[in-house]
């Protein structure tokens, strides 16, 4: 089986040099077609770093997006490019349209143009393997699979995963934070790396819907399980935990407090476990706020995603802390959006001290004013 | 030649039965098959071949414990899989899936180091003829040879019966 994934980097290639020269012949065999497999994938990666180079003119969106034919082929045969008329293909289609609202979001509330701030394409693949109950990005482009559709219906726990756009504004957001933030994905930065990404993936959503934070449900993945699942979505910003209980599936494992923080080491730390924490806080602000969740609440979150003040390996004090402060520098220490800020990561155990956000400027030092006191003293002699 | 339960043994989302439970279960169940079948040798595979001195019961029985974690929705998907409880036909492309991965022979931890997020996490534990080896890989670090052992392995834990 060929397998052509780009972000592939498999056994670490000193070791499978090892293994080819000195291990047993079964082990030689497979490690001589790691290292081919490895080889292939490096050649591809740079033909994938070449098409990823922003070569669109500025202001423009250019979304591309391929099928993978239920293969793990990246990025595969392209079926629709920007501008071309729907394909009938639901999966397709979705993807397009889903990565256009959410560029449009980026360039129209926040300025942003594109995932890299530079045109960077949007390139998406669906129908990527068989029964592959997953969405991605691999660091290059977005990839989908189409749930269970390899099982009898009455079996099937998931719908395609482009079904629902805030899982599209998920994935892109990743790419986002990628070339920002760039949080680490591990533990609470990677919580946080998904909580971003569960933010702007739900305000996606609510932007296009032109729903207000009261009227918007919350909810990541309201598409993705079929009528087979005991569930409303995948997680709930608004009460994590309660997304779905199922016999099958479990139950939503989010924690809303830090209280019940959740120490694994399953899913690189709990990374889509703990997001619940972040992703309430967020809730509680935006809904506190009023309004529109992108217009104040999403600009707050924003800026401190893209200013380059969080750092790779935040955790959710850091975050906490970083929004208050950009709460502060946009509306005004003690402002209604920052007290809101504060509340909204209160609520869920996390305090910001109130010496942290200094939006005001510094006052001046004192030996200025003493050398000021000197020299007018000495001007008056 | 097998009548007794058909497909895999305990296949769950969400780890149903209890560790002690399951022990319990199997060890039931190979009293019974025993008692029926009597010791069955397996010539074919070449980990039983090795065990000279094993036992001819435990030579026979393979049992895989199965974990995918992460992901998008971040949903822990497990099976335990009994040889013994798999029609001839799929025992054999089992145990094939397995050797073909040269599943023994594999690290035991496989991890990439792209940028790649929301991707599926492995554990994979197979044992057989009293010898046992896990595998750990995340999503972009499986090895070709591995892959469609975990797919034989996801899809029998994606089915609900």
């Amino acid at each position: 089986m060929r397998h052509r994934h780009p972000c592939q980097c498999i056994v670490p290639p000193h070791i499978l040099e090892s293994i080819a020269q000195r291990g047993t012949t079964r082990q030689q065999e497979i490690a001589r077609a790691s290292i081919a497999a490895s080889d292939e994938i490096r050649q591809e990666r740079q033909i994938v770093l070449r098409r990823a180079m922003p070569a669109a003119q500025p202001g423009a969106k250019e979304r591309v997006v391929y099928t993978a034919n239920f293969g793990t082929g990246l990025p595969g045969q392209r079926v629709r490019g920007e501008g071309d008329p729907p394909s009938g293909d639901a999966a397709v289609d979705e993807a397009y349209d889903g990565s256009g609202d959410t560029y449009d979001l980026y360039q129209q509330v926040y300025g942003r143009s594109s995932i890299d701030g530079n045109n960077m394409r949007l390139d998406s693949t669906v129908h990527y393997r068989r029964g592959y109950d997953n969405a991605f990005w691999n660091g290059q482009q977005m990839i989908y699979g189409d749930g269970d559709e390899d099982l009898p219906v009455d079996e099937r726990l998931f719908n395609r995963f482009t079904k629902s756009l805030d899982v599209i504004g998920h994935e892109l957001t990743h790419g986002v934070t990628q070339y920002t933030a760039n949080l680490e994905y591990q533990d609470q930065a990677g919580a946080l790396n998904e909580h971003f990404s569960d933010v702007f993936g739900s305000l996606v959503r609510q932007w296009k819907l032109g729903q207000t934070a009261d009227q918007a449900d919350w909810l990541i993945g309201a598409d993705l399980l079929t009528a087979n699942v005991n569930g409303a979505g995948i997680r709930s910003m608004k009460a994590p935990g309660t997304a779905y209980d199922d016999p099958v599936l479990g139950k939503d494992p989010q924690p809303g407090h830090m209280d019940d923080y959740v120490s694994t080491s399953q899913d690189n730390g709990g990374v889509h476990i703990n997001s619940g924490i972040p992703n309430r806080a967020f809730y509680v602000v935006a809904t506190e706020l009023g309004g529109h969740a992108w217009e104040k609440a999403g600009l707050v979150w924003y800026r401190t995603l893209t200013d380059g003040q969080l750092g790779t390996q935040a955790g959710f004090q850091v975050a906490a802390d970083r929004t208050v402060a950009v709460a502060g520098d946009l509306y005004g220490a003690d402002s209604p959006e920052q007290t809101a800020v504060r509340n909204g990561w209160e609520v869920v155990g996390v305090t910001v001290s109130d010496e942290i956000p200094t939006p005001e400027p510094p006052l001046p030092p004192p030996q200025n004013g003493c050398l000021l006191a000197i020299l007018t003293l000495g001007l008056y002699r | 030649m097998h009548s007794v339960p058909s497909a895999v043994a305990v296949a769950s989302l969400a780890a149903k039965c209890a560790p002690p439970h399951r022990a319990v279960a199997v060890l039931l169940w190979l009293g019974v098959f025993t008692s029926l079948h009597g010791c069955r040798p397996n010539a074919e595979h070449p980990v039983a071949r090795d065990q000279a001195g094993a036992s001819m019961l435990v030579r026979d029985t393979m049992r895989i414990y199965f974990e995918r974690t992460g992901g998008f929705a971040g949903l822990a998907l497990t099976a335990t899989v009994e040889s013994d409880t798999l029609s001839e036909q799929d025992e054999q492309h089992l145990r094939q899936l397995i050797d073909e991965a040269g599943f023994f022979d594999l690290p035991a931890v496989l991890h990439d180091t792209a940028a790649a997020v929301d991707q599926f996490g492995y554990k994979v534990t197979v044992e057989i003829a009293g010898r046992s080896h896990t595998v750990e890989a995340t999503e972009g670090a499986i090895p070709p040879p591995l892959r469609p052992l975990l797919e034989w392995l996801a899809r029998a834990a994606r089915r609900r019966t």
